[in-house]
């Protein structure tokens, strides 16, 4: 596993197109986070930009036939993709962080509004790793939705499941159906938490409801993932 | 062994069915070298993949060595060479090489000596590992994907037209690494339109058409058939060289400004004409026997 890790590390680092979006989205994760607070929707763009067609690219290309004729089973290659964006994400939150220091140092503090709260490495820390958490779980949903779907058809998938959950609950409110609205909330608690994860950083409400589902569904969908990647074929070419 | 009993596979949904491979059984033979031969869309590639374990059969059964093909134990043993190399391009010909040679278990000690081997193989200069794949030729690409296939000599190897689009040099050296290994004892199924590539470095070619098995031919050994032996003497003298090979009871098929061609059940059959000829006072200066895999093509197809 740890050599597809590598080598998604690799395919990140080597497209300069992709390193040049992560460094302007660094830099817009780093504006807020100076401020302390935290990396706004910079990182959450991130994450779908890392993780994007990260499966579907390897069976498109052929690729994936090379790989798996190696001794390697499937789910070994899948959690190195997935494992491979957690860490070129947790790369880019560190990135954000530095250039928030270094923003705070070169500029803002000469600037006039220095009475803006001083940059400070703890809540930097806190914000990084409640970003992973929140990552990890959209990555988990793209990687899903990579194991069937071709090319950018993964980030459009969450994307169109984010809106319908969202409009579903609107939808209810709107024609004032309760019912709606409380199928819209459940669906949105089970298959999207969003724990607050201050409170639980902070040591509060570790055991909860939204915690417990978070881990659920992370833990669905990679299973889910696994599951339909395993009983994939992978054609190639001509007869 | 590789074991293929029965196998049918079918491919889109109800109602737009395909069936891509139907009833196929073959068995190759350790250290064997087998071809896959027939028209475009007959399933060859199917079979290749299914042996692969990249397609699962809808009925049958596929074991090499006993295992099912994607066995790891089976996977780190194995060497494959698909038709179009669709790997990471931005990988340097090193990387690639390293990349595959870690993948398939290889000790990484000796990643450097394995690369610098493999590349030597195939020709392929060291100043050329360095450049991204991006930059490379069709051929080039063809060589460091042989490189891969071999690389840590694996028992089994599966290649899907391994010399596509390569040059002749190109050609000429895909051929003596398929040789190579199979001097080594691989077991080789050789996925090729290059019929006299085919010709010279399998031991047996299947037909395959719709899906189906269609005949089988051995080009080695004393089980050969359907071979054509061609040979080449004085045009002047035709006439009188095809009268004798008809009274050695080798007639010829074709005999046209001193090349006469006739059919060869035995290896001896050969040595059997030229003796006649030269018996007659008339001078050979070329013999060459061959299984004539475009006959049998037509024949299968």
């Amino acid at each position: 596993m740890s050599e597809m890790v590598r080598r998604f590390l690799r395919q990140k680092s080597g497209s300069v197109g992709t390193l040049i979006a992560l460094g302007l989205l660094a830099l817009f994760a780093a504006l807020p986070l100076n401020a302390n607070q935290g990396f706004g929707p910079a990182a959450t763009l991130a994450v779908l930009l890392i993780a994007a067609g990260s499966v579907s690219r390897d069976i498109s290309s052929g690729a994936i036939q090379m790989i798996l004729s190696r001794p390697l089973t499937r789910s070994e290659y899948l959690f190195g993709r997935y494992f491979g964006t957690l860490l070129t994400y947790v790369g880019f939150l560190i990135s954000s962080v530095v250039i928030a220091f270094l923003l705070g140092r070169l500029f803002l503090s000469t600037s006039p509004l220095a009475e803006a709260p001083a940059f400070s490495w703890l809540a930097a820390g806190r914000g990084a790793v409640e970003a992973i958490f929140a990552g990890a779980l959209l990555a988990a949903i793209v990687l899903f939705f990579s194991t069937f779907l071709r090319g950018w058809g993964d980030v459009l998938a969450l994307v169109l499941a984010t809106i319908l959950l969202g409009s579903t609950q609107a939808l209810g409110r709107q024609l004032n159906k309760p019912a709606l609205v409380q199928a819209g909330r459940i669906a949105s608690e089970n298959l999207y938490p969003t724990p607050d994860w201050s409170q639980i950083l902070a040591g509060r409400d570790i055991l909860s409801v939204p915690t417990s589902q978070y881990f659920l569904a992370l833990t669905c969908y990679l299973a889910l993932a696994t599951l339909v990647f395993d009983r994939r074929e992978f054609s190639y070419g001509q007869d | 062994m590789i074991a293929v009993r029965n196998v049918s596979k079918t491919y889109g949904r109800l109602g737009r069915r395909t069936l891509a491979l139907d009833g196929v059984s073959l068995e190759v033979q350790k250290g064997e070298t087998l071809g896959l031969i027939g028209p475009n869309g007959a399933g060859k590639t199917t079979l290749l993949s299914c042996l692969l374990g990249f397609l699962r059969p809808d009925s049958g059964s596929i074991e090499i060595d006993g295992k099912p093909p994607d066995d790891l134990s089976v996977r780190a043993r194995t060497g494959y060479m698909p038709e179009r190399l669709g790997f990471d391009r931005d990988l340097t010909g090193r990387a690639f090489l390293a990349h595959h040679w870690r993948l398939s278990g290889g000790d990484r000690r000796r990643t450097e000596e394995e690369i610098r081997a493999a590349a030597d193989r195939v020709g392929l200069e060291p100043v050329a590992l360095t450049r991204r794949l991006r930059t490379y030729s069709r051929g080039m690409l063809q060589r460091i994907g042989v490189a891969q296939a071999m690389l840590g000599d694996p028992q089994w190897l599966f290649l899907d037209e391994p010399a596509s689009g390569t040059d002749p040099l190109g050609v000429a050296l895909v051929r003596e690494r398929i040789l190579e290994a199979k001097s080594r004892g691989t077991t080789i199924v050789l996925n090729s339109h290059q019929l006299p590539e085919v010709e010279r470095v399998c031991d047996r070619v299947v037909f395959i058409d719709r899906g189906r098995w269609i005949r089988e031919e051995t080009l080695r050994g004393e089980s050969a058939t359907a071979r054509r032996a061609l040979l080449r003497t004085d045009p002047a003298r035709t006439h009188d060289a095809a009268e004798a090979l008809r009274q050695a009871g080798l007639p010829p098929i074709s005999e046209a400004a001193g090349t006469l061609a006739f059919a060869v059940s035995r290896d001896e059959d050969v040595a059997k004409a030229i003796a006649a000829l030269v018996a007659a006072g008339i001078p050979v200066f070329e013999a060459r026997a061959s299984a004539d895999l475009e006959q049998l093509f037509r024949q299968g197809a």
